[in-house]
């Protein structure tokens, strides 16, 4: 008897499944989706112009500039509103149909979108958001970082559900013709 | 690998999001030669469960056996939950054209066994696994393991002979 290796069945890790699995590892980070009532096109377009609308629904970025852009990586800089007193970001981006992970440089935040259609008739979209911070530390020095991640986490609780409902609704206005 | 496990471990998001992308294609093929239609749920549950417990991992080295025995469990506990009936007569519809054993047929001898068979299956042949190895991977006995894996393997000798 012979079975070839590629002959076994192989399931695919679809995009929000991978952003799911990508923030069960960090500890800072929250993970929330929810079903958009839009084609995949129309939220994936929207999501991925990071420049023109990430401010409509993410309240914490004053601006954001794409650096460079080589094939699926980029480099973007991020401002806040001036009464967070914070330094820009530079965040390193990966961006691929249905997938956009950023990475703060130092390694020190990450937001991460990824998205799919719901089912054959393509209606409907379902998005997924993950946020929060990440300190990466060796293993003796984490218990000193655990309740700051811990806080991180808690805080993105209540604004990544928050920046989703936005951005759906910033998709359906666009598709309803209402201003954005 | 273990360079990257010991980075995942400290909490440095691209060695995580790097062992993701490493794990999914092998443990992609466990879950679905397990759970069939459930592959995508399995291999999606057992990465959460891996890379949420990678902190508890103490030998690097050993990812790869780690990660195995979970997805086998996974599969199997989600297999259970789409379970179909077994309808054994099928296995002799289908002929085989030569020695080896296509996509669609292992797809087919598979959809006939239960699920804690198709776990043999997978450990004794892609795997390679032995069967004392096979047996501590599912908790079972020895003897659990000889029956069962004759059996799945007289499955595929059936339709092997169709």
């Amino acid at each position: 008897m012979t079975i070839a290796d590629d002959a076994w069945p192989a399931a695919r890790l679809g995009n929000l499944a991978r952003l799911r699995a990508v923030a069960a590892g960090l500890r800072g980070v929250h993970f929330y989706e929810r079903v958009i009532d839009a084609p995949f096109a129309d939220v994936w377009a929207f999501a991925s112009d990071l420049e023109r609308t990430t401010r409509s629904f993410e309240p914490d970025v004053h601006s954001l500039r794409v650096l460079e852009r080589n094939g699926d990586h980029w480099k973007v800089r991020v401002r806040m509103p001036r009464w967070a007193g914070t330094a820009p970001l530079t965040l390193d981006v990966t961006m691929r149909d249905g997938w956009c992970w950023m990475v703060s440089r130092p390694a020190l935040y990450v937001v991460g979108m990824a998205a799919e259609p719901v089912d054959a008739d393509g209606s409907q979209t379902r998005f997924g958001l993950a946020e929060g911070a990440v300190l990466p530390v060796a293993a003796w020095a984490q218990p000193a970082t655990r309740p700051l991640l811990a806080v991180s986490r808690w805080r993105h609780r209540f604004h990544v559900p928050r920046d989703v409902a936005r951005l759906g609704a910033c998709v359906t206005a666009g598709r309803n013709g209402r201003a954005l | 690998m273990e360079a990257l496990v010991a980075r995942a471990q400290r909490g440095d998001p691209d060695a995580v999001e790097q062992l993701v992308d490493d794990l999914a294609p092998y443990l992609g093929r466990i879950c679905a030669s397990i759970a069939l239609d459930g592959g995508e749920d399995a291999l999606q549950e057992t990465l959460i469960i891996i890379i949420s417990n990678l902190r508890s991992l103490r030998e690097p080295a050993a990812l790869r056996g780690w990660a195995r025995t979970i997805a086998v469990r996974e599969a199997v506990r989600i297999a259970r939950r789409h379970s179909i009936a077994v309808d054994p007569s099928a296995l002799d519809t289908v002929a085989s054209a030569d020695n080896e054993f296509t996509g669609v047929d292992v797809r087919q001898v598979l959809a006939q066994m239960p699920p804690h068979h198709r776990a043999v299956l997978v450990l004794r042949e892609l795997e390679g696994l032995s069967e004392a190895e096979a047996a501590q991977v599912l908790g079972v006995s020895l003897g659990t393991i000889k029956s069962r894996s004759a059996r799945a393997r007289d499955a595929f000798r059936r339709r092997w002979t169709a």
